[in-house]
């Protein structure tokens, strides 16, 4: 199986895993999943992003929201061709209702704004409208979303008529029916009759479906209604670009890239339908000056606004098949002159009579306080006979109220009102939005407000206006003054409008309070005037009572209650800048030309009680404290490189925002008090301590305890084995209960016969000798004193002279005890060392006789049978009679047992073993059948082994036993010690831890 | 030098380096470097010579040489010879692997050295299985319900339970095959963790009975040397 090495974490996976099973990281990449057409037809499609599968039925992928299936994300591409009833989304591909507007999920349009208007309109079918059509395009049925763009690019009778950017002379071609994706606000500007649209209410003539504030500003609806779309084109866009000559029928095709009203004058023939993009009169020479517009052609909104002369329909003007000044050309006549131009009081010098009463619209009559006059005619713009849009209200009962109480009541309701750039008419013609303002111009003749005179008394004033607190008379900067500024200063324009150069230069706060409008009075300087009693129609909402209106001079509560409190003296920090008024010079931050005024009036903190600070706070409070230096920002920096080279002001690469810096704010002082101090001292001497506790004992410490340590154990169990030898022998009765397996041992060595010799094995260094040699001793004693001749070998090169040297002391002593001649080479030999380990015993127990020629000595023939006869008859391990193994580790003995086993097996074997190896060796003991016949352990088998085979004075264990048994006793006494000590250290420890 | 001096000698020089060896409780002194340097040598020199008293010289050389000294014919010796000889080339071998790194004496020497690794392991092996593996398996074939002569005994039920369930456990102890898992530690099988808690324990318990062995093993060499340093003193304090 091929192995995949992870890349992640680097460990071994299978082949045939995809993701790693230690860190789920991928083994394999992903692969491209295949295109939705191939996806199997069944239940699975693998997702192309994310490559996983996904149920045949789900649209978007379920792991990585990617859209399953490929999108057709054209532009403005509908809905039903793709996914039914529903629409899917362009911006996120999701499917929504097919009466959804915007995406239930990203809430992007579902359908271009084109598609929808059309649809109000002219209940638009769906079906896009074949290319070349008036309302469609040569891309329609691709991009019907562009359709109302192509429209107004590709068709002329898309576009309203004031965009018309055909040829000069060209007329635009009349829609053949009103286009349902024009909007009926545009309809007027676009040339387009209206489609039928609903009769406004009570319009006798059942005009176009036009807004109402239109209706009544405007005109005749008979004029819209009937006149070709050139006749909607205002005089000052008609006369755009347009020569005042009519354009010939046979005129090429209109260029459509440069508007008409952009295009150089041309001339423009009074035809049915003028062509879009003439230039209006205003802006078009003069040509005919003599050729009124003819009543119809001009809007009401602006015949109504400008005091131009109602007059019937009449012939075309120069400028426009229906009349109306050319491009350029100033307006002759009030006629000429667009309505609300004439009403700022650009009045031509020929002032024409002014508009009837019922062109001026309500809403001017009514504010203006004018006369209400009745009306005996429609009224050009609206039903209730309201002056027509443009048209200024000749009496201050067509003012509409809004316009009145703004002070615009015609006060020449016979002037016409001036046209744009003519001389401002007098100052009762200003509008009052303008007179408020106060651009009153200082000749009467000069200027005129467009709706209306001279601002009225304050008790006209709105509400709105009047609760701000600027009296008319107070309103600097923009009041109507008889004293303004000389006129050759003022330009034209801005002088009909009523507006006088201001006196004082720009930034410069005004001197006297009345300089501020009334409404930035309002806003809460002192110094600005009060209002006067308000008297504007929104009085219910805006009018304050008198008592409560701020008096002259006094901030409004609400604004004097937010200005701040007297910020808090720093020294050396600059002043604060004084207030000054909106209108005026932008004081320096750093001036100190006034005193500043508090933002909060002292008067809304009266109430506030001064906060205490917390004590542990203001110990924290910095006391000594360096003012700030910081230096002015200065942007020396210039661009070296790039396309903004040598420039200034440049944002860098690495702004020194980024860059850190040292604050060059000074370090500040804390004041401390002795028993914060304190604190944080012990604070520290704990952390110190802690870390102390955690540091090892030092190592000095070790050295002296190490060896006092054991110094004591060693003086102890020095004491503990002296003295019960010396002084308190039998202090430890011998061992009275032998051993199982030490009495079987005695039991085997016992009935043992005699004819046979003993293989004694002797593997342990003379090291060990100390607690093996009274084992040892015990049990070959026993052997030698039932005359068992003996044979001696080891797997140690210094444990056959160990043996040799057992043997030699036995003899001895048997000889000295019982009188017994034991004599070597004939009751006992000793063969020597068998090299090799298991190999070398293997090759013993194989044939004894290859391994040894002579003895340990060297000087004996072991297999001779006048040297050694009691080995002549041995040739296996089976001619031993037992095999006796003394040992300190286990593993000879195991070596022994594991290679000889199979070749003596007539020869029991018996074990003298260590007491640390007694575990180790005891399994073949208890093994089934037994693979040791017996054990002796240790010295305190050996003890037991003597006692049982009831040696005479005992033997090297029983002599010992005493010394032994109190080294064992303080060994005991001392292990529990110690244990019991350590664990009473080791709860204090955790007690002091815990604390 | 007066003869009991002289007799008494070595006894002198045990005691002295018996207390040459005490003296550790002082911490590491060159009179204990002394005493273990002589042990150490001592022990080596001395095993040198059991080697080639014992080993070399009567099973190898002494062959050799005694059959060229009596001008025995090759022929005739080597089938008796063979043994020795390969023995010879073989440890001639070994001392090859004094030479450096890769030298082609150096191959050579790992033949012998292949030669001993592979004797001693087949021997070893061979000798594990049928002496210990097998033995020790047929002996914890234990009956639960064990008759005795006077019938069931519950002391051997008990006793061959802990056997058996001992030495269960002492294998579970020894069961490494834990999974390893993704920012985890490896773990035992939950069902072997038990087993091998039960098995730390028995070893445990050995690992104790060792300790306590040699603890006394320990105590009874130190009993044999103060009493074998007092029998040495005593004569020279007058007693005994």
């Amino acid at each position: 199986m091929a192995v995949i090495r992870c890349q992640a974490c680097g460990k071994p996976n299978p082949d045939f895993l995809d993701v790693c099973q230690y860190c789920d990281a991928r083994l394999k990449p992903l692969e491209a999943g295949p295109a939705p057409e191939a996806a199997p037809a069944g239940d699975v499609i693998r997702c192309q992003a994310c490559g996983k599968p996904n149920p045949a039925f789900t649209e978007v992928c379920q792991f990585c929201d990617s859209p399953l299936k490929p999108q057709l994300f054209g532009f403005g591409e509908t809905t039903s061709a793709e996914a039914g009833d529903q629409i899917r989304c362009q911006s996120c591909g999701r499917l929504n209702p097919p009466f959804a507007e915007a995406c239930q999920y990203c809430e992007a349009r579902l359908r271009p704004l084109q598609e929808i208007a059309g649809d109000e309109t002219a209940g638009a079918t769906a079906a896009p409208e074949p290319p070349g059509s008036p309302g469609g395009g040569p891309e329609s049925g691709a991009q019907p979303g562009m359709e109302w763009m192509r429209r107004l690019s590709t068709e002329p009778s898309a576009e309203p008529d004031w965009m018309w950017t055909g040829a000069a002379g060209e007329e635009p071609e009349p829609a053949a029916a009103p286009s349902e994706e024009t909007p009926d606000w545009m309809r007027p500007f676009g040339g387009e009759q209206p489609a039928q649209p609903a009769e406004p209410p009570g319009s006798p003539e059942g005009g176009p479906a036009m807004p109402d504030w239109m209706s009544s500003l405007g005109g005749e609806p008979t004029r819209m209604e009937t006149a070709a779309p050139a006749e909607e084109v205002p005089d000052w866009l008609r006369s755009f670009g347009e020569p005042p000559s009519q354009p010939t029928p046979s005129a090429p095709a209109p260029s459509r890239d440069i508007p008409e009203w952009l295009r150089p004058p041309e001339s423009s023939e009074a035809e049915a339908a003028a062509p879009l993009g003439e230039t209006p009169d205003w802006l078009s020479t003069p040509a005919q000056p003599e050729a009124a517009p003819p009543a119809e052609e001009v809007l009401d909104w602006m015949r109504s606004s400008g005091g131009a002369p109602a007059q019937p329909a009449e012939a075309a003007p120069p400028g426009s098949p229906e009349g109306g000044p050319a491009f350029g050309a100033e307006p002759t006549s009030a006629a000429e002159m667009p309505d609300w131009l004439s009403a700022l009081g650009g009045a031509p010098a020929q002032p024409e009579a002014a508009l009837p009463a019922e062109e001026v619209p309500d809403w001017m009559r009514s504010s203006g306080g004018a006369p209400a006059e009745p009306v005996e005619t429609a009224p050009p713009g609206s039903p209730e006979g309201g002056p027509a849009f443009g048209a200024e209200p000749t009496s201050a009962a067509e003012m509409p109220d809004w316009l009145s109480a703004l002070g615009g009541a015609p006060a020449q309701p016979a002037e016409a009102a001036p046209a744009f750039g003519a001389e401002p008419t007098p100052a009762a013609e200003m509008p009052d939005w303008l007179s408020a303002l106060g651009g009153a111009p200082a000749q009467p003749a000069e200027a005129a407000p467009a709706f209306g005179a001279e601002p009225t008394p304050a008790a006209e004033m709105p509400d709105w206006l009047s609760a701000l607190g600027g009296a008319p008379a107070d309103v600097g900067g923009f009041e109507t003054r008889p004293e303004a500024a000389p006129a050759d200063e003022t330009p034209d324009w801005l002088r009909s409008m009523g507006i006088s150069a201001p006196t004082e230069p720009v930034g410069a706060p005004p001197e006297a309070a009345e300089a501020a409008p009334d409404w930035l009075s309002g806003l809460g300087a002192p110094r600005f005037a009060a209002p006067a009693e308000p008297t504007s129609p929104f009085g219910a909402f805006t009018e304050i009572p008198a008592e409560a209106a701020p008096a002259a001079g006094e901030m409004p509560d609400w604004l004097s209650s937010l200005q701040p409190a007297t910020p808090p003296e720093v020294p050396g920090a600059p002043e604060p800048a004084p207030a000054s008024s909106l209108f005026g010079a932008m004081p320096s931050p750093f001036a100190a030309e006034e005193t500043p005024t508090p933002l909060v009036p002292p008067a809304a903190t009266a109430g506030l009680a001064l906060g205490e600070m917390p004590t542990w706070l203001q110990s924290m409070r910095p006391v000594d404290v360096q003012p700030s230096r910081v230096p002015p920002e200065v942007d020396n920096y210039e661009e070296k490189v790039g396309i903004l080279a040598g420039m200034r002001g440049v944002l860098q690469a690495e702004p020194a925002i980024a860059k850190p810096h040292k604050s060059e704010v000074p370090v500040q002082k804390l004041e401390v008090s002795e028993a914060e101090a304190a604190q944080a001292t012990l604070l520290a001497g704990v952390l110190k301590a802690e870390a102390e506790e955690a540091r090892p004992v030092s190592k000095r410490r070790l050295q002296i305890a190490l060896p006092v340590e054991r110094w004591l154990v060693f003086a102890a169990l020095a004491l503990a084995v002296i003295f019960p030898w010396f002084f308190a022998a039998g202090f430890f009765p011998a061992p009275t209960t032998i051993a199982r397996e030490t009495n079987a041992a005695f039991e085997l060595v016992e009935g043992l016969p005699t004819d046979k010799p003993v293989l004694v094995a002797f593997d342990y260094d003379p090291a060990q000798r100390g607690e093996l040699d009274p084992a040892a001793q015990a049990v070959i004693f026993h052997l030698m004193r039932r005359g068992v001749s003996l044979a001696g070998v080891s797997t140690h090169p210094a444990g056959a002279g160990v043996g040799q040297d057992i043997f030699n002391e036995l003899a001895l002593g048997l000889k000295n005890a019982y009188g017994v001649s034991y004599t070597y080479g004939v009751n006992y030999i000793n063969l020597g060392y068998i090299p090799g380990g298991p190999v070398g015993l293997l090759q013993f127990a194989t044939n004894p006789r290859s391994l040894f020629n002579t003895d340990f000595s060297g000087a004996m023939r072991v297999w001779d049978a006048q040297s050694a006869p009691e080995m002549s008859p041995v040739y296996g391990l089976s001619d031993f009679s037992l095999i006796v193994l003394v040992s300190s580790t286990p593993d000879a003995i195991r070596a022994w047992i594991e290679q000889t086993q199979s070749f003596a097996a007539a020869a029991p074997v018996v074990a003298v073993v260590s007491a640390g190896a007694d575990p180790l060796v005891r399994p073949y003991y208890e093994a089934n059948p037994p693979q040791i016949k017996g054990m002796v352990t240790g010295i305190v088998g050996a003890a037991q082994y003597e006692q049982r085979a009831g040696l005479p004075g005992g033997g090297p264990a029983s002599n010992r036993w005493d010394a032994i048994g109190g080294g064992v006793l303080a060994a005991v006494i001392l292990i529990i010690a110690g244990n019991l000590l350590g664990a009473l250290a080791r709860m204090t420890v955790l007690r002091a831890r815990k604390r | 030098m007066p003869a009991a001096l002289l007799q008494s000698l070595p006894d002198i020089m045990v005691f002295a380096l018996t207390l040459m060896v005490f003296t550790y409780l002082l911490g590491d002194n060159p009179l204990y470097r002394l005493a273990v340097h002589l042990f150490v040598g001592v022990t080596a020199g001395y095993a040198v010579l059991v080697a080639y008293y014992n080993v070399i010289h009567p099973q190898m050389l002494g062959p050799l040489v005694v059959s060229l000294s009596q001008g025995l014919a090759v022929l005739t010796a080597l089938p008796t010879l063979l043994p020795a000889l390969f023995a010879l080339m073989l440890s001639l071998f070994l001392l090859l692997k004094l030479s450096p790194g890769a030298s082609w004496t150096n191959r050579l020497g790992s033949v012998a050295t292949a030669y001993l690794v592979g004797v001693g392991s087949a021997v070893a092996i061979g000798g594990a299985i049928t002496g210990t593996l097998f033995p020790q398996i047929n002996a914890t074939f234990l009956s639960l319900l064990p008759q005795t002569e006077l019938g069931f005994s519950p002391e051997r039920m008990v006793d061959h339970f802990v056997i058996i369930f001992g030495t269960l456990a002492t294998l579970g102890f020894f069961y490494y095959g834990a999974r390893v898992r993704p920012g985890r530690p490896p773990e035992r099988p939950p069902l072997a963790r038990p087993v091998a808690l039960v098995g730390q324990v028995f070893i445990g318990v050995a690992f104790g009975v060792m300790y306590a062995g040699a603890l006394v093993a320990s105590l009874a060499f130190f009993a044999d040397r103060l009493v074998a340093m007092w029998s040495i003193l005593e004569p020279f304090l007058g007693g005994g």
